[in-house]
């Protein structure tokens, strides 16, 4: 990797030419669990931007004086304190998302996205680019997600954007849209299965679109 | 290298540390809060009897006893809340568990009448399968209503199942498992509550029982 890379350059890899989802498939786990709704693929995406902020922030910031021999342990420490701060603070202010995320708010201590930009980006990286390479990264699994997410739901439950109070407060309690009957399911849409579909879609239609 | 790793270490450790301690102190409040706003929330739901809402002059958050009883809870102690007013006892919510759900727990929070009636049943907490099994939910469908004010007296013994299995409550297509574990964790919790009435309103809250 060069040394000097454009904002634009780093902006581009996290949206679309590395995107972590779509290009190295790193953090699948999350992904195909939690994308079964646009909110809840929203919330998990928000908080592995977050995440993948401090983290690289952080890495980037202490690079100098972190060991290479004891830097795995530190990266994970700092990944497990920030992922133990966003936990906590959504347990106070989001219990319901906390709620809805379960196991998987947790894991994002191990979502190897994370890791991976702290160890081939942020610890060789100035300041700047870290938080610029974080912001894209992040933000490329955050869409991910939630196009995942979004298509599941509409396609599933015949819902958009249900729960969205849970995120945003008592003023979006009227966002949700309800496309089809109240009976309509689609089961496989929201079954494991269903993710690996629409993952699977999502990456032909990528790879179709960059042809 | 000598003694710099390790120091740097100890400080990367202690900083996190201090770190999670106060954002832990900052939010310890709210959490306790939203635990609180949850349970009374649900609470609310529960102690609506047709046209009014039962009256009760206590704190049931903290009015509460834990007692040990496989059939409520085959892992865990229970938590029982009281609802009283004055000196009378009005009803009891029991922190109950369906251990045999289709993937695992599911916790209820069930509300007896202190009459022995049902006030109603609340899921707390699940893994069923989603657009099958979460239908249990009361925000999703109006099935676990089809709980409020039975009995025992209302509904005999080999009833409390589900109609698949000859019972007399409704399930759920494609989640009988889910629906049937539900009824009969409900049913438990009637049945415990015929033979431990006294127990359960008389002890003295914060009480553990074994």
């Amino acid at each position: 990797m060069s040394t000097d890379l454009s904002t634009r350059d780093l902006w581009l890899d996290g949206l679309w030419r590395e995107n972590p989802a779509m290009v190295k498939l790193l953090g699948l786990c999350p992904l195909l669990a939690i994308s079964n709704s646009a909110i809840n693929a929203l919330s998990l995406g928000l908080a592995s931007l977050f995440t993948v902020l401090v983290a690289n922030t952080s890495v980037s910031a202490l690079r100098t004086i972190i060991p290479t021999a004891v830097r795995i342990p530190i990266y994970v420490l700092i990944i497990a304190g920030t992922v133990t701060v966003v936990e906590l603070l959504a347990q106070a202010y989001t219990p319901a998302i906390h709620q809805s995320l379960g196991i998987f708010l947790p894991l994002i201590v191990t979502n190897c996205l994370i890791l991976g930009r702290a160890e081939s980006f942020a610890q060789r990286q100035p300041l700047r680019a870290a938080v610029h390479d974080a912001l894209a990264m992040g933000l490329g699994f955050l869409l991910v997600l939630f196009v995942l997410g979004s298509a599941r739901e509409v396609i599933g439950s015949g819902t958009f954007l249900q729960g969205a109070e849970h995120l945003f407060g008592a003023r979006a309690a009227n966002w949700h849209m309800q496309l089809y009957g109240n009976d309509y399911t689609i089961l496989i849409a929201l079954l494991p299965p269903g993710a690996f579909i629409a993952l699977g879609c999502l990456l032909a239609l990528r790879a179709a679109l960059s042809n | 290298m000598g003694l710099r790793t390790p120091l740097l270490l100890l400080s990367a450790l202690m900083i996190v540390l201090t770190v999670l301690v106060s954002v832990r102190w900052v939010t310890a409040n709210k959490i306790e809060q939203a635990n609180q706003r949850q349970f009374i929330n649900t609470m609310e739901e529960l102690i609506q009897v047709p046209n009014q809402a039962l009256r009760f002059d206590n704190d049931p958050y903290t009015d509460t006893i834990t007692v040990m009883a496989s059939q409520l809870n085959p892992d865990k102690p229970v938590q029982l809340h009281r609802l009283r007013n004055q000196s009378t006892t009005v009803a009891l919510l029991v922190n109950s568990v369906a251990p045999d759900g289709y993937n695992g727990d599911i916790k209820l929070l069930v509300a007896v009448h202190t009459d022995g009636s049902l006030l109603g049943v609340r899921i707390l907490e699940h893994r069923e399968t989603p657009g099958l099994g979460d239908k249990v939910e009361a925000d999703r469908s109006p099935w676990i209503r089809q709980f409020n004010q039975a009995s025992l007296k209302s509904i005999a013994e080999s009833g409390w199942t589900v109609r698949k299995y000859g019972g007399e409550f409704d399930h759920i297509t494609g989640a009988t498992i889910t629906t049937r574990a539900v009824v009969q964790a409900v049913h438990r919790v009637l049945l415990w509550y015929a033979e431990n009435r006294t127990i359960a309103f008389d002890t003295l809250s914060g009480t553990h029982l074994e």
